[in-house]
């Protein structure tokens, strides 16, 4: 672009008697019109790197941010220079976190962003945050500083209790999503939800399926009945079954339900209750909660199963032909998440029933006993990808898997977006050649274009990842663990993988070498974390001395003592994560974590 | 403490640091906790320890084909694998449990079912849960513990912890040797600590 006028200056330039300005020239409220439109925060990153016009009209239209890593900029950084921000998403902790592989107080507190943003985004309505601490102070904090704040999403948080959701109910007038996922919430037995004041109706969303003390049942009845917008509600296992009834019958718009532990001896009165208060229900399309052995109850559902789109029953232990005839009722269903109670037969019936299904989850009844067998194997995700031409992502917890499978459903289904397979035992080959699963998951992203996340397992040999490197063009995120021979397979990774953006290994031989010689693709993705692998201090603090726009933190196990200042570069590491960052190293690690 | 010598085959999903030392099998030992012995108090007589007479010392994290299967052996399980949420783990009867300790706000949690044996558990109790002293919101274990360790032993001499825990019944029972290890592994459903 060459502009006739110099860029620089925002407003439009006085136009010539003659001639309109050049097309280029206009005011900067026109730009942040049309950027408004670009919905992707990556078009908008890519208008705003055009030139200084455009990068000043972006940033300050700005009003959605998401930071993947709340370590990649300072929250002052993300205040100054987004200056206009109504909604803001911040992330913490790598993923292994979820399965207890980062040490207790490894970082990632939201107070930092609270203040900052308390500070420069008053008028900032939604925060959502995952993977952090979040204390009572922060959640204090929102209920103090935003007069208009009206979504709060807390996923798999810890470092508050009921406490701090009192002061979220007592202060936020204008709230309408109070949704909590997978949070550690300490019960401070403080009635939470009485806090709400009867003035307040604005609710379209509550859920607190993971709290686990006592709610009281008339305030949360009231509540709901006076909130006519209501649209989620998911409520937590202290919630008895007639209760539920209850709330049904004040709520019969919801569109999505978590009916908590849904468990109770049988009894015709109070089926027949539970029947009546769903067939009011005539909008209930999402349906969740933790079903403790209740056949007898599932008919009551019979009648919202034709308007059911998701249903997560992954807390389920209700097993075969009762599962399986509700599931069957839910023909217009586009997400399934269940356990692997529903076995091969189950998931057959699935497929001939559900050909709209989209996403497909089926988690391990019994991940820690291998004695405990399930008829659940390669056959069931054969037979769902054959027949559900719109399955694009799946996550699917097996003990055994062939070659011959993999290549079926990669040849089904072209058009998956996310591929996660866990085969439960390590190394695991394919059971009828006993080879290595390399041929399978190499046919799954030579067919899958579209591949945006992977997660591999049973017996790899460097083979699989010579594919996915050179195939995997589009795949953001990948995870893998036990498998590869030699430094061979993460330098495939690393050298091809185009739009990588977040790899995460464990116990993996994998060393030095392919690190340092891909540094500099390091800095083209979010994040990496290797925990368990052939790495040494000396190479990570090497990494470090080349990439000063990566923050290198190397964590070993906290039950050794050693500060790492006095080991040497031969040490072994336990744990590397590498992430890029514009911040410069952060000053909140733990003692069993140190940034190289 | 008496120390019995038991054959049992290397186990090759015991999880290996890059370092090949093996961690916790052999911590179980003599010497380990002389130190922390308010603790062992608290618990009643120590508790045999069988060593196996096999070591995995080399470093191979991965890339096994065939595996080794001895289906006497009682598998140590693997940090964080398979791959599932806390949450899930508690309800398919995994060894995450919640530990409370008396007068502290915010608990912890900890994965029972990682521990051999009810001393194991309570070193790391004791890392988690420093001294009533130094306890806060967001105290540090791992600082308190290695600065204060001879310190602390003296002040835990005079205010010994007592640990109880909830069981399957809702029963609090105080945590110990009455119970076989694997039973309580079992049974536990939270922990709490009295100061």
């Amino acid at each position: 672009m060459a502009p006739a006028a110099p860029m620089g200056r925002g407003g439009s330039r006085a136009a010539p008697a003659a001639a309109a300005p050049p097309w280029h020239v206009l005011p900067d409220e026109v730009w942040e019109h049309a950027f408004s439109f670009l919905p992707a925060d990556s078009d908008r990153g890519a208008a705003a790197a055009a030139c200084r016009s455009w990068l000043r009209a972006e940033r300050r239209s700005r009003r959605r941010l998401a930071v993947a890593n709340c370590y990649a900029a300072s929250p002052q950084d993300a205040v100054d220079r987004f200056p206009a921000v109504r909604a803001v998403e911040v992330k913490g902790k790598p993923h292994f976190a979820d399965f207890g592989l980062v040490p207790p107080a490894w970082g990632a507190a939201a107070a930092p962003w609270v203040a900052a943003a308390a500070d420069g985004w008053p008028l900032l309505e939604e925060i959502s945050f995952k993977r952090m601490v979040v204390t009572d102070d922060c959640l204090e904090m929102i209920a103090a500083s935003f007069r208009n704040f009206q979504v709060l999403r807390l996923v798999s948080c810890e470092g508050f209790s009921t406490a701090g959701l009192a002061a979220i109910a007592a202060g936020c007038r204008n709230l309408r999503e109070l949704d909590l996922q997978e949070n550690e919430i300490e019960d401070c037995s403080i009635h939470w939800l009485s806090l709400f004041p009867e003035s307040f109706t604005s609710l379209v969303t509550l859920n607190f399926s993971c709290l686990e003390g006592d709610v009281n049942i008339t305030v949360l009845e009231r509540l709901v009945t006076r909130c006519h917008n209501l649209k989620t509600l998911k409520l937590n296992n202290a919630i008895p079954l007639d209760k539920l009834a209850n709330l049904l019958r004040k709520a019969p718009q919801i569109v999505e339900l978590g009916t908590g532990r849904f468990s109770a001896d049988y009894h015709p009165d109070l089926f027949s209750k539970l029947e009546a208060a769903f067939a009011g229900c005539k909008s209930l399309r999402r349906l969740s909660g933790a079903w403790d052995a209740v056949p007898e109850y599932l008919p009551a559902f019979y009648c919202v199963c034709d308007g059911l789109t998701s249903l997560n029953l992954s807390y389920t232990t209700v097993r075969g032909p009762e599962l399986i005839k509700f599931i069957s009722r839910c023909k217009k269903l586009q997400l399934l998440w269940v356990m692997d109670l529903i076995e091969d037969r189950g998931l057959a019936v699935v497929a001939s029933s559900c050909n709209k299904l989209q996403e497909l989850r089926v988690f391990p009844s019994a991940p820690f006993d291998a004695a405990e067998q399930v008829s659940l194997t390669e056959r069931g995700l054969v037979d769902v990808s054959a027949s559900c031409p719109m399955l694009e992502s799946v996550l699917y917890f097996c003990r055994r898997m062939t070659n011959e499978a993999l290549i079926t459903i990669a040849k089904n289904r072209p058009n998956f977006t996310c591929f996660r397979l866990c085969i439960i035992e390590p190394h695991t080959p394919d059971y009828t050649t006993h080879q290595p699963l390399d041929a399978g998951f190499s046919a799954i992203v030579e067919s899958c274009k579209g591949l945006r996340r992977l997660s591999v397992s049973g017996l790899l040999t460097d083979i699989v990842f010579k594919s996915i490197g050179a195939h995997a063009d589009r795949l953001e995120m990948l995870s893998i663990a036990f498998a590869g021979n030699s430094d061979l397979g993460l330098h495939y990774i690393l050298s091809g993988c185009k739009s990588l953006k977040k790899l995460e290994i464990r116990d993996c031989p994998f060393g030095d070498k392919p690190l340092l010689a891909n540094a500099a693709k390091l800095e083209t993705m979010r994040s990496l974390w290797m925990s368990t692998c052939s790495l040494t201090l000396g190479a990570c603090r090497q990494l470090a001395r080349k990439m000063p726009r990566l923050s290198v933190e190397v964590m070993n196990d906290p039950r050794r003592r050693c500060p790492l200042d006095s080991l040497t570069d031969e040490s072994p590491v336990e744990t590397l994560y590498v992430y890029r960052t514009i911040a410069g190293p952060r000053f909140d690690t733990p003692a069993c974590v140190q940034i190289v | 403490m008496e120390l019995e010598l038991g054959l049992a085959l290397p186990n090759p999903h015991q999880p290996l640091p890059a370092g090949g030392e093996l961690v916790g099998l052999l911590s179980g030992s003599v010497g380990a906790c002389g130190k922390k012995r308010v603790f062992g108090d608290a618990f009643g007589a120590a508790k045999a320890t069988l060593l196996p007479l096999f070591v995995h010392e080399d470093g191979d994290g991965g890339g096994r084909g065939a595996r080794d299967h001895d289906p006497s052996n009682k598998k140590k399980r693997l940090v964080g694998w398979p791959p599932v949420k806390c949450e899930r783990r508690r309800s398919c009867g995994g060894g995450y449990v919640k530990v409370n300790m008396e007068g502290v706000a915010i608990g912890r949690k900890v994965d029972v079912s990682l521990h051999g044996s009810y001393q194991e558990l309570l070193r790391t109790l004791e890392r988690m849960f420093p001294s009533a002293n130094q306890q806060g919101a967001g105290a540090d274990a791992d600082h308190a513990e290695e600065e204060e360790e001879v310190a602390s032993h003296e002040r835990r001499r005079c205010h010994p912890y007592v640990v109880t825990y909830e069981d399957g019944e809702g029963d609090w029972l105080l945590v110990g040797d009455d119970v076989p290890w694997e039973v309580f592994v079992k049974s536990v459903k939270r922990l709490k600590i009295l100061a």
